[in-house]
């Protein structure tokens, strides 16, 4: 049993925690987010086909601990995370522009939809295929290829318009 | 394959989910498709700015396994005990209370303890204002320790 959670751990962990992380803007509130994840798979592994990767599965409940957490924390303002500038830049400049650049990604980011939202971060943050996000999401296919391209699409629109301020 | 495919098709071989040689070959043969798919790559590079190397921190595998082990507190267990404890200590010191309790029936046991709210029912309206008193003093010294309390986080105190 402990083996299964370390290689799920050894697996997945690094990338739930991202998409709690792009989700919530907290690494505190990710790590929790992330132990409660796999506490969870433990403590219902019954539930769970071993004739299939665990992936969705986890993801599955990464994502629906995500949603308690916007739900119980709507009027919290999600926030530029350090943790994810931890690009070497090479000057005070560069390094204050990155930092814009992030700070600007992640407004625009929690701005659209929670539908689409989540598909890009499953996509881009968790790296999880097309069939991967349906069995997370419990969606159709056809339904996460569009989510994906309106949302990635959204997404650059915003970017574009926010970044002319910069 | 005359037939353009369609905006998801063409982002499905951007993703790599796509493999058919015949999608493929056409996108690489039509202008329109090709321009499609350069929109598409500007799209996707977009998104994957949100991408990033955070890494867990070391000892998470050592947290995770400590919560794993904890076993959850016997909440059922502990009031079933308790439960069997008290009904046993009241059948030795009484034997015909238990007895009773169980010879009246659910009837009479609800009687029994409607008579027993009413009668504290009644015993708290002679002592009323006895009451309204302490509850009143015991408010405000909270109240008090209460905002003292707060002087003393706001740093009010201080000097």
């Amino acid at each position: 049993m402990q083996k299964m959670l370390h290689d799920m751990v050894e697996t997945y962990g690094d990338r739930i925690y991202r998409l709690a992380l792009r989700y919530t803007g907290d690494c505190f509130q990710a790590q929790d987010i992330t132990q409660e994840t796999f506490l969870r798979a433990f403590q219902h592994q019954n539930r769970f086909d071993r004739s299939k990767p665990a992936g969705p599965w986890l993801f599955k409940i990464a994502t629906n601990l995500c949603r308690n957490w916007l739900r119980d924390s709507r009027e919290i303002p999600v926030s530029y995370s350090e943790e994810f500038n931890q690009s070497a830049a090479p000057g005070p400049e560069e390094h204050y522009l990155a930092k814009e650049r992030e700070k600007v990604l992640v407004d625009t980011l929690h701005q659209l939809p929670v539908i689409y939202r989540e598909v890009i971060l499953l996509k881009h943050v968790s790296e999880l295929s097309y069939y991967e996000i349906c069995e997370a999401l419990d969606l159709e296919l056809t339904l996460v290829k569009n989510r994906l391209y309106r949302g990635r699409k959204m997404l650059k629109e915003a970017l574009e318009k926010q970044e002319r301020w910069i | 394959m005359d037939q353009c495919p369609d905006v998801l098709t063409i982002q499905a071989v951007l993703d790599g989910e796509e493999k058919s040689e015949k999608v493929n070959r056409h996108i690489q043969n039509c202008l329109s498709c090709r321009q499609v798919y350069r929109d598409l790559s500007g799209l996707v590079s977009a998104a994957d700015r949100l991408g990033s190397e955070a890494v867990l921190p070391d000892q998470f595998y050592k947290t995770l396994t400590a919560r794993v082990a904890a076993k959850p507190f016997p909440a059922g267990l502990v009031a079933a005990v308790m439960f069997l404890f008290t009904f046993l200590s009241a059948y030795l010191l009484e034997p015909g209370y238990i007895q009773w309790w169980l010879s009246v029936g659910m009837t009479g046991q609800i009687s029994y303890v409607l008579d027993i709210f009413f009668d504290v029912l009644f015993m708290l309206q002679t002592l009323g204002p006895f009451w309204l008193i302490i509850t009143l003093t015991t408010l405000v010294v909270f109240e008090v320790l209460i905002l003292n309390k707060l002087k003393v986080v706001e740093g009010l105190n201080d000097g």
